[in-house]
């Protein structure tokens, strides 16, 4: 079938409201059918992708991040960063991106980390009067690190799909979720001072120790997590799940977030999570198939050979589509869909493949944030009962400053490339 | 709610907290258990077993399919709903209706059909490649089970929205103060 009136049908159902697990399932069966492909290979799909180790990290990661917010671990890292950062001009925006930054070394999701966040630091924002808008852009904008820093389950997807190394993935994340940071709390300081935010509350040294000492446990679970997978001690999907168990014993015993008998029902609720995903993903990975097949990839091979783009018009090319479909996709959606197209113009435009998920990582952490689907925005929405378009105003500033950051990390891929290849040579 | 669909949730809920759990313990303990290979081996002639993985594949996969249905229920699965909330109610109510009719159809049938993968897995007797040679169509029956109850909760949302109609079931713009955000985070 011409791909014209797919992407119509395409668009007109996420339109209309209809969940994207569904949009892109339903599309994609009744493309198996109109090919003439047996139905049952469609459900033999889903089941075959579903029987892999790598995948099963996502659960595990979405299990330690609902532990860490639900058992008190969030709230830690959130007093720890504030007795550093706290006493500043507009010091609990700076807490969010200091807390963000840590919580991203443990999570792999932006939802899970806009959520936790979300939650400790918007009202407490507004009670010190920071305007709602700029509360939920800073918490919202910050929620995207969660897939740049590592661990990161959009560059496990990346991973299945191209068959790259995951903790070189992860490490070309590091600088650039950085460097994000950094704009970040730039922008803060230069936003608060203007609107001449008060100072917060200095904390003690007596309080500054303790607090400190109380957010070791929690500071324990990205050198777990990252140290496990970098010395070879454990695979990704390992370091997900003795992370999570360590979340639930520190939340249990130190914390004491939750008892013993709420663990199961939030294992049940980060399953639940986890599976607003998965549905997702097997939606996207059958779509994917029908691109593959329909030929496309070809045609944009194609395209680039007769136009005779360069490197950087192809990612220019590149961005501008991602951009345009993290509007109204889910992330791991938009990679599904996209890598498989485009992994076979890489090699012969001499760009890295690592390089190149940074690039579409920080693409699709403006998908978060940019509407109709950008599901930061749904997510501080809901925790905040503001209505969508007070977020999205707040998230503005910050959206501006990631494409400055797009532009500089798909133009200077040394950004992403000097620590995969410092440690994994060329 | 009904009392029946509560205990209904409670189930999926045991089902999914319970599996995910043991698939946890699973893989934290081949970790550790794989540092002592050598002095099991060695002392009491025990090799670890070549099935950890794979069974705790079988039991996220479960956990996390099961899941989808309760997603139904309450309208989880995530979606584009800024533009519908700006038509008029009656415009919402019949896009709702084609997503619930739609729904229902496409969850039926990938049941259905995975209910076929399930026949071919058993009619060829396809086994896993570990030494647990475990049933592969066990593993694929949460395909048909998921869907079928994500297909039960489309058709009892359907019937709802169309005979016990309320205006909560369309589509709904969040509104709420400062003050009320701050009020709830302290309650």
């Amino acid at each position: 079938m011409h791909p014209v009136p797919v992407l119509g049908a395409f668009f007109t159902m996420l339109a209309i409201g209809m969940p994207i697990f569904l949009v892109l399932g339903a599309l994609s069966l009744f493309l198996f059918w109109h090919e003439g492909d047996p139905l049952i290979a469609f459900s033999q799909l889903f089941i075959d992708h579903l029987n892999s180790q790598t995948l099963i990290a996502i659960p595990f990661f979405v299990m330690a991040a609902t532990f860490m917010n639900r058992g008190g671990i969030a709230k830690a890292l959130v007093d720890c960063a504030y007795s550093w950062v706290g006493g500043l001009r507009g010091g609990l925006a700076l807490v969010c991106v200091v807390a963000t930054t840590i919580f991203a070394a443990i999570s792999g999701s932006s939802v899970a980390t806009a959520m936790a966040m979300g939650t400790l630091l918007v009202p407490a924002m507004l009670e010190k009067n920071y305007e709602k808008h700029f509360a939920l852009g800073v918490v919202g904008a910050s929620g995207t690190l969660g897939i740049l820093i590592p661990p990161s389950l959009a560059m496990i997807v990346y991973a299945i799909i191209a068959e790259e190394s995951v903790p070189r993935l992860f490490m070309a994340g590091v600088i650039p979720g950085l460097l994000q940071a950094g704009l970040f709390a730039a922008f803060i300081m230069w936003y608060t001072k203007r609107k001449n935010y008060p100072k917060g509350e200095a904390v003690s040294s007596a309080e500054f120790i303790r607090v400190n000492i109380r957010a070791i446990p929690a500071l324990t679970l990205p050198v777990i997590i990252l140290g496990g997978i970098y010395s070879g001690i454990v695979t990704v999907s390992e370091a997900a799940g003795v992370a999570s168990l360590v979340a639930i014993i520190i939340s249990l015993t130190i914390y004491k977030g939750c008892t013993v008998r709420e663990v199961l029902p939030i294992i049940a609720e980060s399953m639940k999570l986890t599976a607003a995903i998965i549905f997702i993903i097997l939606g996207a990975l059958a779509f994917g198939h029908w691109i593959t097949d329909s030929g496309m990839a070809d045609q944009l091979i194609h395209f680039v050979v007769e136009n005779e783009l360069s490197a950087w018009q192809f990612l220019l090319l590149i961005n501008i589509l991602m951009l345009f479909l993290g509007m109204f996709l889910e992330v791991i959606a938009v990679i599904l869909i996209t890598v498989p197209l485009v992994l076979p113009l890489l090699e012969p435009l001499g760009i890295s493949p690592i390089h190149f998920a940074v690039v579409i990582t920080v693409n699709m952490e403006l998908a978060l944030l940019t509407p109709p689907v950008g599901l930061n925005l749904y997510v501080l929405s809901s925790i905040s009962r503001a209505p969508v378009d007070q977020v999205t105003k707040g998230v503005w500033p910050f959206i501006v400053i990631m494409l400055f950051l797009l532009g500089l990390i798909t133009y200077v891929p040394e950004i992403s490339m000097f620590l995969p290849e410092l440690v994994y040579g060329k | 709610m009904t009392r029946f669909e509560r205990i209904w949730n409670r189930v999926e809920d045991a089902i999914m907290g319970i599996f995910a759990g043991v698939a946890l313990l699973l893989i934290c303990s081949e970790v550790v258990l794989r540092y002592f290979s050598d002095f099991m081996r060695d002392n009491f002639d025990l090799r670890l077993p070549d099935w950890g993985a794979e069974v705790t594949i079988y039991l996220t996969v479960w956990a996390m399919l099961i899941a989808g249905s309760q997603l139904v229920l309450t309208g989880r699965h995530i979606r584009a709903d800024l533009v519908v909330r700006q038509l008029p109610p009656n415009v919402q109510w019949a896009l709702e209706l084609i997503n619930l009719t739609m729904g229902l159809g496409y969850c039926a049938l990938v049941a259905w059909f995975g209910w076929k993968v399930v026949e071919f897995a058993q009619m060829l007797d396809e086994r896993s490649e570990s030494s647990l040679q475990f049933e592969l169509w066990i593993f694929y029956l949460i395909l048909p089970i998921s869907f079928g109850l994500m297909a039960v909760r489309y058709f009892i949302r359907l019937y709802r929205f169309l005979f016990r109609f309320e205006r909560s079931m369309l589509f709904i713009e969040h509104e709420g103060t400062t003050e009320d955000i701050i009020e709830r985070s302290q309650s």
